[in-house]
């Protein structure tokens, strides 16, 4: 009969000693805000004040009843959906486009040109397209417009345009990031597969479509769900952009400015964070359905 | 390496230091605003340490960006005065940039790790409504040395930034002010043939000049817009004015009970001043929708006739650097649009924590950073707005914080305020939503557009327990 097993041992203990720096910031803050923010859901507030009245799905339902939400989960649909698919397509271009070339020094001149954008901050960013799409002709995209005789157009003052022109200057920022993550993964794809491929007469554009694309499936994967949760939680460039109303006519107002709206200009975190819960879920449904789709298409190899 | 090459490394290293050391050197550039401490002595012996947290104050020497000239940091200031008039006063200062300053300060607040703030206005308020700040009218009552009446009246008396919601109890004292005020272009006026603005112009007043003065110059060509304002402010500080104008009140009830307001929004005043927007949406250049289209407002090239709520900045820094007179006579400040020339006036205080260590020693401070000296530095140096009747150091020439001085002392704020938690989050938004689509000419029907804001305010004061 073997000797009855101690509940902790030395070595178990010596581990838990080592992680407890890393459990305790984990525990202090990650988990103990999220669960102050759940707490906070359910409580009229009072500022930033944890404390408050028991208020139950109160906030909650007025979160779902509110117009304004829904409108903001709309317009964050429309403006995620749209920079992820473009984002992923054009990255991947770009990176078999580098990916294909010859000259080295060419390839990693591109790589550094293309990932650039991703080291100036939304800050600097919006500032940069806000000039850039200034909606008078003075503006350098109005300006150029002019000289095919076409009118001004309100990038991001006319509701028709402006969460394009928002998908736009997102993708300026993001495609070299997406770019470089690509270039890696086409430089892991076995070149006895193009080499076997080839001598059963494939051309080129046929080994992308058939050998590189399925190859890369857990990259367009990966991209896909983060692109989703970025997508999701869209904020700087709009509030810079927008305003706290989300101009032009509301149409960038996204579901995290709808969140900073009401926590940090109503002073109500119940309202608030009842809000970021439910922003929550969606993302937390979203990122399992995709999850799903990916498990039942099975494994890229 | 030849010595040949050593040589001309060491002669290279030679001129960059000299090229170094000449332009860090204090004798270049035009010196800047006071430092004070002239005459300066012990005036009392009061001792502690007191933590203040300023948002957006210059701690070291520095130069204006606009003008060049060297600011003095608040650290040299405070060497030259208070340290020598508090000997036995440590202050610890904690700077806070104005990017995201409420969430910071009110954690210092809730931490306890705070004795005095300097903050914005519409903070200040919500925080004394969640009881984090203390009341100050003991502190005044027992200090003989402090005079209330050297602020600005309407300053002092109906600020929510300074005062209780019912308006009972002093919780802060003003220390800047913000400058909103009606600009007009004189030459653009004269080229257009237009009577000038009246000292008080009326809302009716604005938009009847400004439609006469947008499209073609007839004098240079040039494309003119008659109006300008911010179509995204945060704080809607245009449409505040037009509401005082109007009379239309947007609420009844006192923000010490937010849920206890009756909402007026769908009012026939505040259609009259949802009609006034909707008619003046589509005189502007059209980046004022996102707060562009100002950028040469108050310069030579400029293109705008009237702005609305605007500062004078540009025009008195192009006065204080190249000494452009010409300018400062182009361009005529105005008071704003109330029916006494008021409109919305941003007050940022000095208020103290409910649960300050030292009291004493706080309320010394409190009152020196906001006082006549501080202020004075705060002018000089950063050309801050004073809150003081008598701002003597004010320049003949600054006519735009004359005018702001002026507007001011006729202040009074309503419920249509940053410090109403629903006119920050919704209000605002939603007058600024109407306002970009009336800018393309599809403002939405305006009755149901209040009609619909009066039953989102009632939901908002109905989900209040």
């Amino acid at each position: 009969m073997s000797p009855r097993k101690r509940l902790l041992t030395r070595n178990d203990l010596t581990g838990y000693l080592f992680n407890a720096p890393l459990i305790a910031g984990v525990a202090a803050f990650a988990v103990y805000p999220m669960a102050a923010a759940l707490y906070m859901s359910f409580r009229q507030t009072e500022g930033s004040v944890v404390s408050g009245a028991w208020v139950g799905l109160s906030n909650y339902s007025y979160v779902l009843e509110d117009s304004q939400f829904w409108k903001a989960l709309g317009n964050t649909f429309y403006m995620g959906v749209l920079s992820v698919l473009l984002g992923i397509a054009i990255s991947f271009i770009m990176a078999s486009l580098i990916n294909s070339l010859k000259w080295n020094l060419g390839k990693n001149f591109f790589k550094g040109v293309y990932f650039l954008p991703n080291v100036v901050s939304a800050v600097a960013t919006s500032l940069l397209f806000s000039f850039l799409f200034y909606p008078g002709k003075e503006g350098l995209l109005n300006f150029m417009l002019g000289w095919l005789g076409l009118d001004p157009v309100g990038w991001f003052t006319d509701p028709r345009y402006s969460r394009l022109s928002i998908v736009l200057m997102s993708l300026w920022g993001a495609v070299g990031y997406n770019t470089i993550i690509f270039l890696a993964g086409l430089q892991s794809v076995p070149r006895d597969l193009h080499e076997a491929a080839e001598v059963d007469g494939a051309g080129s554009f046929k080994r992308w479509l058939h050998i590189t694309i399925p190859y890369l499936r857990p990259i367009f994967f990966f991209m896909l769900v983060m692109g989703t949760i970025g997508g999701m939680k869209r904020f700087t460039d709009v509030w810079l952009l927008g305003g706290t109303a989300g101009n032009p006519s509301g149409s960038l107002m996204t579901a995290v400015l709808y969140i900073y709206r009401n926590a940090f200009l109503a002073s109500q975190m119940g309202v608030a964070t009842a809000a970021s819960y439910l922003l929550f879920i969606i993302i937390l449904a979203l990122t399992a359905i995709l999850l799903l789709l990916n498990r039942k298409k099975g494994g890229p190899d | 390496m030849t010595i040949a090459w050593r040589k001309f490394a060491l002669l290279l290293l030679a001129v960059l230091t000299a090229l170094t050391a000449a332009c860090s050197s204090g004798s270049g550039g035009e010196t800047g605003g006071s430092s004070g401490g002239d005459g300066v002595g012990e005036v009392s012996d009061i001792s502690g340490t007191v933590r203040v947290a300023l948002a957006g104050w210059q701690l070291e020497n520095g130069l204006d960006t606009q003008t060049g000239k060297k600011t003095v940091g608040l650290n040299d200031f405070l060497k030259n005065t208070f340290n020598k008039m508090y000997p036995n006063i440590k202050l610890e200062l904690y700077q806070i940039p104005w990017e995201n300053v409420k969430a910071k300060q009110s954690a210092m607040l809730l931490s306890k790790d705070v004795d005095v703030l300097y903050t914005g206005g519409a903070f200040a308020s919500q925080w004394y409504n969640e009881g984090l700040l203390r009341d100050i009218d003991d502190l005044i009552e027992a200090d003989s040395s402090f005079d209330p009446s050297i602020y600005l009246e309407g300053i002092w008396n109906n600020s929510y930034s300074t005062k209780s919601p019912d308006g009972t109890k002093q919780f802060g004292i003003p220390a800047v002010l913000g400058r909103r005020m009606i600009i007009y272009d004189k030459k653009l006026f004269e080229d257009w043939g237009v009577e000038p603005l009246s000292d008080k112009p009326s809302p009716e007043e604005i938009l009847e000049k400004a439609k006469r003065m947008t499209g073609k110059n007839p004098k240079t060509g040039a494309d003119n817009y008659g109006l300008h304002w911010s179509g995204n402010s945060l704080n809607g500080s245009t449409f505040v004015a037009l509401t005082l104008a109007f009379g239309a009140p947007g609420a009844e009830g006192t923000l010490t009970d937010p849920k206890s307001i009756t909402w007026k929004l769908n009012s026939p005043e505040m259609v009259k001043v949802m009609e006034w927007i909707k008619e003046a949406a589509v005189l502007p250049p059209p980046g004022f929708v996102n707060g562009q289209g100002a950028e040469t407002f108050g310069l030579e090239n400029n293109n705008i006739a009237i702005g609305i709520d605007t500062t004078g900045g540009a025009t008195m820094s192009e006065f204080m650097t190249n000494n452009n007179r010409e300018l400062l006579d182009r361009f005529e400040p105005v008071m704003n649009m109330g029916p006494n020339g008021e409109g919305w006036v941003a007050v940022d205080p000095f208020v103290m924590a409910k649960d300050a260590q030292n009291v004493e020693a706080s309320w010394e401070v409190m009152k020196f950073l906001s006082g006549y000296e501080t202020q004075k530095y705060r002018y000089d140096n950063f050309a801050s707005t004073p809150t003081l009747k008598n701002a003597d150091f004010v320049s003949e020439e600054d006519k735009f914080i004359r005018m702001a001085l002026k507007i001011a002392e006729v202040g009074h704020s309503e419920l249509m305020d940053e410090a109403n938690p629903f006119y920050m989050s919704d209000i605002v938004p939603a007058v600024n939503g109407f306002i970009s689509e009336a800018a393309t000419g599809n403002a939405p029907d305006i009755q149901q557009f209040l009609d619909d804001l009066q039953q989102r305010a009632e939901k908002w004061s109905a989900n209040l327990k």
